[in-house]
C-alpha cells in the first residue's frame, strides 16, 4: 500500500493567515496540520509517501519534512501547479502508484480513528469512510439503502438526499489511475473524487465504512479551532510522529 | 511617534511548527498573530510602524503587509536583525528610520485587549524618559516583576524566586530618543543578548520610568497552550 497527502490548494476561507504559508502548514494545537493524516498513513504501515502540494510552498515542505527518514519513511513530492480537482492526484501520482493500492489523506482532515485495521486489510476496489454531519450540503454525500448499502454518491447536493457525507479518506487499488485519467471535468472544471466513487459504486466494489470518532476538515477558522481542541484533548497520546 | 514591532526569534518553544512559519504568523484565531500588536498601535493613532525580523521572514512580513486593506493608511518600514542578539539589539536596527521621535515599542507576540491611546497622550506630554505596561498575573515569578513604593517603580526583577509584587512586565514599553544612547552603552547579558530589562532599569535609575496598569486582557503567546487559549478567547470576541 502506497499513501498520498493532497496538499495543494489556495485556502482562501483562512485568508490573510494562507496569503505567506500554506494552510496544511498551520498549527494544529502543537504540530502543523499534516502531521495529522501523516499519522493516520505511517501508523496503519505504510512506507512511501507521496505528498502534492502547491509550487509556491514547495520549499517550505521540503524543509519541514524532508526525506522522510526521520519518520522512517520514504517521502515523494509532485507539484500541483493548479487544483483542478481531487482526482487529479491520481493522475500526478500515476508512476509513484504504479501497480500498488493507493491510500488517500486530504492535508486538511483530521481523524481521531485509527484506520490501521481497514488500510492493512484491503485487497482490491475502493474504500471510503462516511460521516453523519449536520451540513451535508458541503461535502460529497452518500444515501444508504435500508441495509446500510450505499446506493448513490453526489458531490454537494443542491436538495437534501442524506445526513451521510464522504470523509477524505479514501483507499483505492491501482485502477484509480485508469479512471482518473478517464474523467471529463464537471460544470465547476474540477476533476471530481465523487466520479471516482460512482465508478467503483456501479461496479459493486465500494466499500463505505463508518466513521466512528470525531472528523475535522479543517477548511476555515471555526473547524480550525474545533481541530485545535480535538488535537489537545484526544490526540495526543495517539500520535507517533 | 513611530510604533515598532518586534518579530524575530526563531520561536524554539514552537517546534516543528515554527520550523516553516514565523511564530508571529500563526494564526490566532483567524489573524495572523502580528496583527493583533500592529492594531494596538493602529488603534492608538499611529501611522508609522517598522516591524523588525530575522533575515528569513522578513519577505513574508512584506508581503503580508504591503497593500493590506486592513491597515489602509499606515505606512510599515522593515528592518532585519541580526540573530539571537536580544531585544534592544533588534531594537536599534530602526534607528536610522525613527530619528528623533518617541516610539512605542511592542513585541510581536504580544496581544493586548486594552486601548493604549491614553497611556499614549499621557507619553508625549512627559518629557523624557521611558512608560512600561504592568499587568497583574497569578504566577509573577514566571516574568520579569516590577516592584512599586510611592506610585513609582523602585525595580525590576527578572523571574525573581520570591516576587515583591504580582506586577509582570508586559512586552510594550515607550521610549524616548535617549534610547539609542542606553542600547549602544548596553553589555550583552549571560545568554549574550542585549536585553530590554536592561533599557527599562537604565531609565529607572535615572528617574524616568514611569509606569500603567492595564486592565484587560494580555497574551505573552510562546507555549501552544497559550496559544490556543488566546485562540479561544478572542474567537468569543
Amino acid at each position: 500500500m502506497r499513501g498520498i497527502i493532497l496538499s495543494g490548494g489556495a485556502a482562501t476561507r483562512l485568508r490573510p493567515c494562507t496569503k505567506v504559508t500554506s494552510k496544511q502548514l498551520l498549527p494544529v494545537y502543537n504540530r502543523p496540520m499534516i502531521y495529522y493524516p501523516l499519522n493516520t498513513l505511517i501508523k496503519a504501515g505504510i512506507k512511501e509517501i507521496l505528498i502534492i502540494v502547491a509550487p509556491e510552498r514547495a520549499g517550505d515542505y521540503l524543509n519541514l519534512l524532508g526525506s522522510g527518514k526521520e519518520f522512517g519513511v520514504k517521502f515523494t513530492y509532485e507539484i500541483q501547479d493548479k487544483p483542478a480537482g481531487l482526482s487529479e492526484a491520481y493522475i500526478i501520482g500515476e508512476n509513484f502508484i504504479d501497480q500498488e493500492n493507493v491510500a488517500m489523506i486530504l492535508g486538511d482532515n483530521i481523524f481521531e480513528d485509527d484506520f490501521s485495521e481497514q488500510i492493512k486489510k484491503f485487497k482490491t476496489g475502493g474504500m471510503v469512510f462516511a460521516k453523519k454531519v449536520h451540513d451535508p450540503e458541503r461535502f460529497g454525500v452518500v444515501k444508504f439503502d435500508e441495509n446500510m448499502k450505499a446506493i448513490e454518491i453526489k458531490e454537494k447536493p443542491q436538495e437534501w438526499m442524506s445526513d451521510y457525507v464522504l470523509t477524505g479518506l479514501y483507499i483505492f487499488d491501482h485502477r484509480v489511475v485508469e479512471i482518473a485519467k478517464n474523467l471529463k471535468p464537471s460544470e465547476r472544471g474540477e476533476l471530481e473524487i465523487t466520479d471516482i466513487h460512482n465508478w467503483y459504486l456501479k461496479k459493486g466494489e465500494l466499500d463505505v465504512a463508518m466513521v466512528d470518532g470525531e472528523w475535522i476538515d479543517a477548511g476555515t477558522f471555526d473547524s480550525l479551532f474545533e481541530a485545535q481542541e480535538l488535537a489537545k484533548n484526544k490526540l495526543q497520546d495517539k500520535l507517533i510522529i | 511617534m513611530k510604533g515598532i514591532i518586534i518579530a524575530g526569534g526563531t520561536g524554539s518553544r514552537l517546534y516543528p511548527v515554527t520550523k516553516v512559519i514565523n511564530k508571529h504568523l500563526l494564526p490566532v484565531y483567524n489573524k495572523p498573530m502580528i496583527f493583533y500588536p500592529i492594531k494596538t498601535l493602529v488603534n492608538a493613532g499611529l501611522k508609522e510602524i517598522i516591524i523588525v525580523s530575522n533575515k528569513d521572514h522578513l519577505d513574508s512580513f512584506k508581503k503580508l503587509l504591503t497593500d493590506n486593506g486592513e491597515f489602509f493608511g499606515i505606512n510599515f518600514s522593515f528592518t532585519k536583525q541580526k540573530e539571537a542578539a536580544g531585544i534592544a539589539d533588534a531594537l536599534a536596527s530602526c534607528k536610522k528610520i525613527v530619528k528623533d521621535d518617541k516610539i512605542v515599542v511592542v513585541l510581536g507576540d504580544n496581544i493586548f485587549a486594552d486601548d493604549i491611546l491614553p497611556a499614549l497622550q499621557k507619553f508625549e506630554k512627559q518629557d523624557k524618559g521611558a512608560k512600561i505596561f504592568l499587568k497583574e498575573v497569578v504566577e509573577p515569578q514566571k516574568y520579569g516583576v516590577a516592584n512599586i513604593e510611592d506610585d513609582k517603580v523602585t525595580g525590576i526583577e527578572e523571574k525573581p524566586f520570591s516576587p515583591k509584587s504580582n506586577y509582570a512586565v508586559t512586552g510594550l514599553y515607550m521610549y524616548d530618543n535617549m534610547v539609542w544612547d542606553i542600547i549602544a552603552g548596553l553589555q550583552p547579558s549571560i545568554r549574550g543578548e542585549l536585553e530590554v530589562t536592561d533599557v527599562n532599569n537604565y531609565y529607572l535609575k535615572k528617574g524616568g520610568l514611569s509606569y500603567e496598569i492595564l486592565q484587560k486582557d494580555w497574551f505573552d503567546i510562546d507555549t501552544f497552550n497559550l496559544l490556543l487559549e488566546a485562540n479561544l478567547e478572542i474567537s468569543k470576541k
